[in-house]
């Protein structure tokens, strides 16, 4: 049995390196299609997301911002995330008919119809208001697709250890965009890390880090439902088209 | 002897265990021929991620590979999902979504779960060819000992002065990147820094947009603007409608003799002020004071009755018809920049 883990300890090294270096882009499609099935299967989850973006907010260059979020979801049409970043803290909760986003800071709130689903929801309303949920593209029933359809390169580069969990670590890039996934290599795989590269805006970057996954944790109903606080203000909102 | 026979029993699994490992790999690099290359495209879902494509694919044939996912309807995401042959790039266009339905909900709900579904609940999502019409709702704040003016908005009025509510460009060059929404960039010269929309009361004879009254009084003065004759009334405007006078925009252009004492300059320019009163603008016309539009950048320290909190994005604005009003705070007070919007 040792000789076995010893085998499979050096060849696979070797291995990954291999594909390196033959830019495998099959074995890359695999991980992330086996991801996609992982989440696929998913009845609920939760996790926290770490994550920091380049913003141009002023003259003098891209700002770096951060904020941490922590999603729950269950399936198939409920969501709630607190957003706690350096511009503040906002909730989002959807309960599969309206969407209500509150920012504490200003103590406002939206509610929106939404659809019946997570990922229409995710679609509808980033599309109309221009919301961006966190790494809401992990849970596209299409990703590898997705990422095929519009890049040009999608390689294993070979294993890293992130935060102390070993993860495949693969390149997808096109003439825009260049993102670097984390993939944890465990026996259930799942995102650990990504980082987005524009290219064709002066490098800026996106990234994120996964932490405290939880699968398929029993999560109450009323917390994706959003009781305004009192004293809260309600207003309208503008759609993008 | 011990450790020969463990050995012997080992090597298929062994094998096996090496099989496993590089089997998945071996079969997934036949599978395209070293393809995943397609189009370029955006990778973008408003900054933080990758854009999705509309979720129709169509191939016609599938690999062994490739297995069903047996997740069930109450997945988060109703199981993955994967084109069968991956030889031909997805089409790239963005996700159709019918907004038809996109209406909102029923306001004074306490709960989400609650909400039921209402025919006027479309009304705190913005139309964004909005005009002037915002003037109608008045809610007067509620430190200001709860006055409260009905407006009967079953007086419908065609007045619309859109000029008075267009906002003028400034003269001056923006140092700030604008703030991009939907499209359009909303430019200030300074940050946003919210406070919350509380109307300024300007006192008992200041009335806002669509305010209706039965009789004017007898200091009103008559001003005639393209062929529409209003009345003016101390800082206010008055057109004769429904046997009684409503409350309308300044007409751009309009001349006064007077205004109100409580009339402010506000800061257009390093060389321009503008006096400021309920809402309107105005410029020193000789002895006179003419109505002018509202021009981008200039701040102003109050806001009336009549506008309405809009959230654009991620930020709250307060709309006056076609303007837009930033808060802002400069030398430590509260204020409003107003913004200029930009097809962009």
């Amino acid at each position: 049995m040792k000789r076995l883990l010893l085998i499979v300890t050096v060849v696979a090294p070797v291995f990954m390196e291999a594909q390196a270096v033959q830019k495998d882009s099959s074995s890359a499609l695999y991980l992330f299609d086996r991801m996609a099935s992982v989440i696929g299967e998913l009845e609920s989850c939760s996790y926290t997301l770490h994550r920091s973006e380049d913003v141009l907010v002023n003259a003098y260059g891209p700002e770096k911002h951060f904020a941490t979020d922590k999603v729950q979801l269950v399936g198939p049409n409920k969501m709630s995330v607190q957003t706690h970043g350096d511009r503040g803290h906002i909730g989002f909760w959807y309960n599969g008919k309206y969407l209500a986003r509150y920012n504490y800071n200003e103590n406002n709130y939206t509610i929106v119809e939404a659809p019946n689903n997570i990922i229409d929801m995710i679609d509808t309303i980033h599309h109309d208001y221009g919301v961006d949920f966190p790494a809401a593209d992990f849970l596209n029933p299409t990703f590898t697709d997705d990422l095929v359809a519009q890049f040009d390169n999608i390689v294993l580069l070979g294993k890293r250890k992130i935060e102390g969990q070993d993860c495949f670590y693969i390149m997808a890039t096109n003439k825009n965009v260049n993102i670097q996934f984390w993939i944890n290599d465990g026996a259930i795989t799942l995102p650990k890390k990504f980082l987005i590269t524009y290219k064709n805006k002066d490098n800026r970057q996106f990234e994120a880090t996964f932490s405290d996954w939880i699968l398929n944790p029993v999560i109450p109903n009323t917390v994706f439902d959003f009781l305004p606080p009192p004293s809260s203000r309600e207003v309208a909102i503008l759609p993008q088209s | 002897m011990g450790t020969l026979k463990k050995s012997k029993t080992i090597k298929p699994g062994l094998l096996l265990g090496l099989i496993l490992l590089l089997a998945p790999l071996s079969i997934q690099a036949q599978r395209f021929g070293g393809g995943g290359m397609r189009g370029g495209g955006g990778v973008h879902r408003g900054g933080s991620a990758m854009s999705r494509p509309a979720p129709s694919h169509s191939a016609p044939s599938r690999s062994n590979y490739s297995k069903p996912s047996r997740a069930s309807h109450k997945t988060i995401n109703g199981g993955s999902h994967k084109t069968p042959s991956r030889t031909k790039p997805a089409i790239k266009t963005s996700p159709k979504v019918d907004r038809s339905g996109t209406k909102n909900r029923a306001t004074n709900r306490p709960l989400t779960s609650d909400i039921k579904n209402n025919a006027s609940g479309n009304k705190n999502v913005r139309n964004k060819a909005k005009n002037n019409n915002v003037g109608n709702r008045v809610d007067v704040s509620k430190n200001r000992n709860n006055v409260n003016i009905n407006v009967d908005n079953s007086r419908h009025t065609n007045i619309h002065n859109t000029r008075n509510t267009r906002v003028v460009a400034p003269s001056r060059a923006y140092i700030r990147p604008p703030y991009y929404y939907g499209g359009r960039g909303y430019y200030s010269f300074h940050p946003y820094y919210y406070h919350p929309y509380r109307p300024f009361y300007w006192g008992p004879v200041w009335h806002p947009w669509g305010f209706f009254i039965a009789t004017i009084a007898t200091t009103a003065i008559i001003v005639s603007i393209e062929n529409q004759q209003y009345y003016y009334d101390q800082g206010v405007y008055y057109i004769q409608s429904d046997g009684g006078y409503t409350v309308v925009e300044a007409p751009v252009g309009a001349t006064v003799s007077a205004l109100p004492k409580e009339a402010q300059t506000v800061k257009v320019n390093e060389t321009t002020n503008n006096y400021y009163y309920g809402g309107s603008y105005y410029e020193k016309d000789g002895n006179k004071y003419k109505v002018v539009p509202p021009t981008a950048g200039t701040i102003v320290p109050n806001l009336p009755e009549g506008g309405e909190e809009v959230k654009i994005g991620e930020q709250t604005y307060v709309q006056f018809g076609e303007t837009y009003y930033q808060p802002v705070q400069v030398d430590g007070k509260d204020m409003y920049e107003i913004v200029e919007v930009k097809e962009e």
